[in-house]
């Protein structure tokens, strides 16, 4: 068993089940459906797109997604531990923004910027956690307000236009190019890496993750419950802000009004992802594996010659087909469950 | 020396509801204590008030004769309490040693050391005879051997005191012989038990002492040694009761349910009932039983309209309803007290009083140009409450608030006051207590007398025995026999029951196993897409 709990990194064992033969392993379409729905997405671009298979493209995949799948984990620790955190996207732009005003308006050193932005975003998060957690008020509402109100008190503060002049160390560490890829890819691989340990191997983890699947069954087994939905608020701020420093890296300037382009492909990615490797639990693999997915279709349409409008209908589509797919899995896995003797 | 536990003067109020009266416990080292009640006498408050769940509004507990104050689970686990529920709290998803050390796990550096947590649990288990597989998920075991994980995940806690919420209601009688054996064999490590329960039987054989609850106050202390069956239920129920029930003869009428030939296969293709055949008349009580898992929850379903046969005629006074959608069975006469009375009798959040209309909506008395005509739904939903003694605040409040046999006496008074021609019944009196049981089996045969025709299964053979006209043995998934209820036996049926013809010694009931139940919906809600 605690072989197979590394399932996550060791794809071909499968969890709790009599050991396949690998092969037999990766056919297992219910774990890996999407991946063979995303090879097949491949395959079809290339066959209709004569420039979609080329090493910039996936370079362009690889290396853009990676302020995407920092928020999208955010949102996968917020759900692990039974919270919706809608004010991501807008705690991302709003760091964003704040590192760069503060560095060049300001004059902060780079270093204490970005300790002094993580600071703050860990302190917005324990706000919600005492909104929600102490007073009671649903997460999705209390995020819904609070990060709606930061964008808007950073936005009266800094101006909504995008803002450029970070200082330029900032931008050459974060596209650092290693082995072909910037380096930010490489930072969200180590914070997925670093998010999968702690949740899976370390006490704390599990605690986490079972008070959100079952908070009752949690505290009387002597968890403080409170503290846990307390802890996904402040790390899925936490890891927000950092996704927000990051873009800054990448792109070397804050732009406010892209904050709302990241809500909806996090969330869809959080459930797409659920649907694959563990299918029924929210994973970090899976969110890789979704928000890959999500952005090759995405690439594949805009070569096509769609562009904008697309966007929308295909993170929308998937949103939902991700949270009906979620629902027929708990479905077949109550009615094979039920009753079999 | 101190007592293990102390109590004095606890008190719980649910608002005009007193749960709790001002209750005092004495509990000492090395003794099994009983806590017996009625359904609603304020045990399980109690209970829960000493493991941290709920906070008293008055009284204090003392352990070892330090006061103590427990202001979440989390706090009385550290003070050596640990608690089974009456419902299971634990992580289907989970393994069996992820479970019992979940939130304790051992580690090695910053990492579960699952080695060692494994091991841990398996020694515990081996110390008490509490045979587990520890690798096996919890949501593949059946009932009882979850329990033996919940008790052994108190015990890794280290629990000093063990409360055990009538942790027999759901096991078959051999696993409550093997739970007995448990018990002694933690006392004479020097633990503690609080062990609640309603049954006899069971309170007089494994306890030292007992405290009766009544009301939600204690109505007597005794020791088991020198107290009798009739003083318990005496402090109880406050009378004298006797299960030995008077069944009149009543003529049956015409044949009301006529079931032919019919058979119920499981998702997976294997056969759950094959080829049964029954009538049931006016007039007639018919009881079914069997060892659970063989195929009566199925058959049962499928005449009620929840499962889908695979073949056969089910027929109503001459109708043919095998086709039929559970609602429309109903409006052809077919009332159904389901086993499950928690997820499939009743809606929690809701309130007494629309449970109790549930299905009786669109009466023309409760209507008047499609509303709902809420002040007579109520007075109604009153009356019936006043009729069946239902122990609850008023018509308004929840029925998740309910005890077991308090939401057993909801459903049993919606399903007899639809006046239908057939009553199923499918173990209308597990895990109520005494005076309810006496209660709904006399509203049973009242109902027979009027000359509804109903059926009857159960897992209690005595009650088969006691209120059936005719009975059914069925046996994986075969109706193997067919007797007037003066040619039955508890031996004859016990034989038949395990497969036997009837004529031998019963032989053990041995390898047949009830089903898991379905996984909880709480393992199915949003944030566990
Ligand atoms: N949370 C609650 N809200 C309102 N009433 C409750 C609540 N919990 C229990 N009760 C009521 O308190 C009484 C005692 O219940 P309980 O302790 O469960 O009884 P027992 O375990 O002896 O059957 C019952 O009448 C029950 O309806
Ligand atoms: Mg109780």
């Amino acid at each position: 068993m605690s072989q197979n709990q590394s399932a996550e990194v060791a794809i071909a064992i499968p969890e709790s089940r009599p050991r396949l033969n690998p092969l037999a392993g990766l056919l297992d379409i219910e774990r890996f459906g999407l991946i063979y729905v995303w090879l097949l997405l491949i395959a079809g671009y290339s066959l209709f797109v004569p420039s979609f298979f080329s090493v910039s493209t996936f370079q362009i995949v690889l290396g853009s997604q990676a302020t995407q799948i920092v928020i999208t984990l955010a949102v996968v620790v917020a759900l692990l531990g039974g919270e919706f955190d809608l004010s991501v996207a807008n705690v991302m732009a709003v760091a964003a923004t704040a590192v760069v005003t503060l560095n060049t308006d300001y004059a902060w050193p780079i270093g204490w910027t970005i300790l002094a932005v993580i600071a703050a975003a860990l302190a917005f998060g324990a706000l919600n956690a005492f909104i929600s957690v102490r007073i009671g008020v649903p997460s999705i509402i209390t995020t819904l307000g609070s990060g709606t109100l930061l964008m808007g008190a950073a936005n009266g503060w800094a101006g909504s236009a995008p803002r450029a002049g970070v200082d330029q160390r900032l931008i050459d560490l974060v596209s650092l190019d290693v082995l072909g890829a910037p380096l930010a890819i490489y930072v969200t691989f180590a914070i997925g890496i670093g998010i999968y340990y702690v949740l899976e191997h370390t006490p704390a983890g599990r605690a986490f993750v079972f008070s959100g699947q079952n908070a009752e069954v949690a505290r009387l087994a002597g968890i403080r419950v409170a503290r846990m939905r307390s802890a996904s608020l402040i790390w899925s701020s936490l890891l927000s802000s950092v996704a927000g420093i990051l873009l800054v890296g990448i792109t070397g300037a804050s732009v406010p009004a892209v904050a709302s382009g990241y809500l909806l492909p996090a969330f869809a990615g959080a459930f797409l992802g659920s649907t694959v490797i563990r299918p029924g639990r929210f994973n970090v693999a899976g969110v890789f594996i979704a928000i890959y997915f999500l952005v090759t279709g995405v690439t594949g349409l805009q070569l096509l010659g769609y562009t904008g409008w697309v966007n929308d209908v295909f993170y929308g589509f998937s949103l939902v087909l991700a949270v009906v797919l979620t629902q027929l899995i708990a479905k077949s896995r109550r009615s094979s469950g039920a009753r079999a003797p | 020396m101190a007592a293990a536990l102390e109590v004095r003067g606890i008190v719980k109020r649910y608002g005009a509801l007193v749960a709790n009266a001002g209750v005092d416990l004495v509990v000492e080292r090395g003794e099994i204590h009983g806590i017996m009640g009625e359904n609603g006498a304020g045990k399980s408050t109690l209970m829960n008030i000493l493991y941290g769940v709920t906070q008293p509004d008055a009284g204090e507990i003392r352990l070892g004769g330090a006061l103590v104050r427990l202001r979440s689970p989390l706090d009385a686990i550290r003070n050596g309490l640990g608690m089974v529920h009456q419902a299971f709290r634990l992580f289907d998803s989970l393994s069996v040693w992820e479970n019992i050390v979940f939130g304790r796990e051992p580690v090695r550096g910053w990492v579960v050391d699952g080695r060692t947590a494994r091991a841990a649990v398996a020694e515990l288990a081996e110390r008490f005879s509490l045979s587990v597989n520890v690798d096996a998920r919890v949501g593949d075991l059946s009932v009882g051997v979850r329990q033996r994980v919940e008790i052994l995940k108190a015990l890794y806690r280290e629990a000093r005191i063990l409360i055990l919420d009538e942790p027999t209601a759901v096991l078959t009688p051999r696993e409550a012989d093997a739970l007995a054996d448990v018990m002694r064999a933690l006392v004479a490590d020097g633990r503690s038990i609080l062990f609640v329960t309603h049954k006899l039987r069971e309170v007089l054989d494994v306890t030292d002492r007992i405290t009766v609850m009544r009301h939600g106050a204690v109505s007597a202390r005794l020791e088991t040694a020198r107290t009798s069956e009739q003083e318990v239920v005496r402090a109880m129920v406050g009378r004298a009761v006797s299960l030995d029930i008077q069944r009149p003869d009543v003529a049956t009428g015409d044949v009301v349910l006529e079931v032919d030939h019919l058979s119920v296969k499981m998702e997976h293709g294997h056969s759950a009932v094959s080829d049964a055949g029954l009538t049931v008349h006016a007039g007639e009580i018919v009881g079914i039983a069997g060892v659970a898992g063989n195929g009566q929850s199925e058959l049962i379903e499928a005449i009620a309209g929840l499962r889908r046969h695979a073949g056969g005629t089910i027929r109503l006074r001459g109708t043919e309803i095998g086709g039929l959608s559970v609602g429309a069975r109903r409006r052809l006469g077919v009332a159904y007290i389901p086993e499950d009375r928690a997820t499939v009798g009743t809606a929690g959040r809701a309130s007494a009083s629309e449970n109790l209309i549930l299905g009786f909506q669109r009466r023309r008395e409760f209507q008047r140009w499609g509303h709902l005509l809420h002040e007579r739904v109520l007075g109604w939903a009153q009356r019936l409450i006043v009729r069946y003694d239902v122990r609850i605040r008023d018509a308004q409040t929840p029925v998740d608030t309910l005890s077991g046999g308090n939401l057993q006496k909801v459903v049993v008074a919606r399903e007899l006051e639809h006046q239908a021609a057939l009553i199923i019944a499918e173990q209308p009196t597990r895990g109520v207590d005494i005076g309810a049981i006496e209660f709904i089996h006399r509203k049973l045969l009242e109902e027979r007398a009027r000359g509804r025709a109903i059926l009857l299964v159960s897992a209690e053979l005595s009650e088969i025995l006691a209120l059936s006209d005719r009975i059914l043995v069925i046996y994986e998934g075969r109706i193997v026999a067919n007797l007037p209820s003066r040619e039955a036996s508890e031996e004859r049926i016990g034989s038949l029951l395990a497969g036997g013809s009837g004529d031998a010694p019963p032989v053990e009931a041995g390898p047949l196993r009830a089903p898991s139940p379905a996984p909880s919906l709480s393992d199915a809600k949003l944030r566990d897409p």
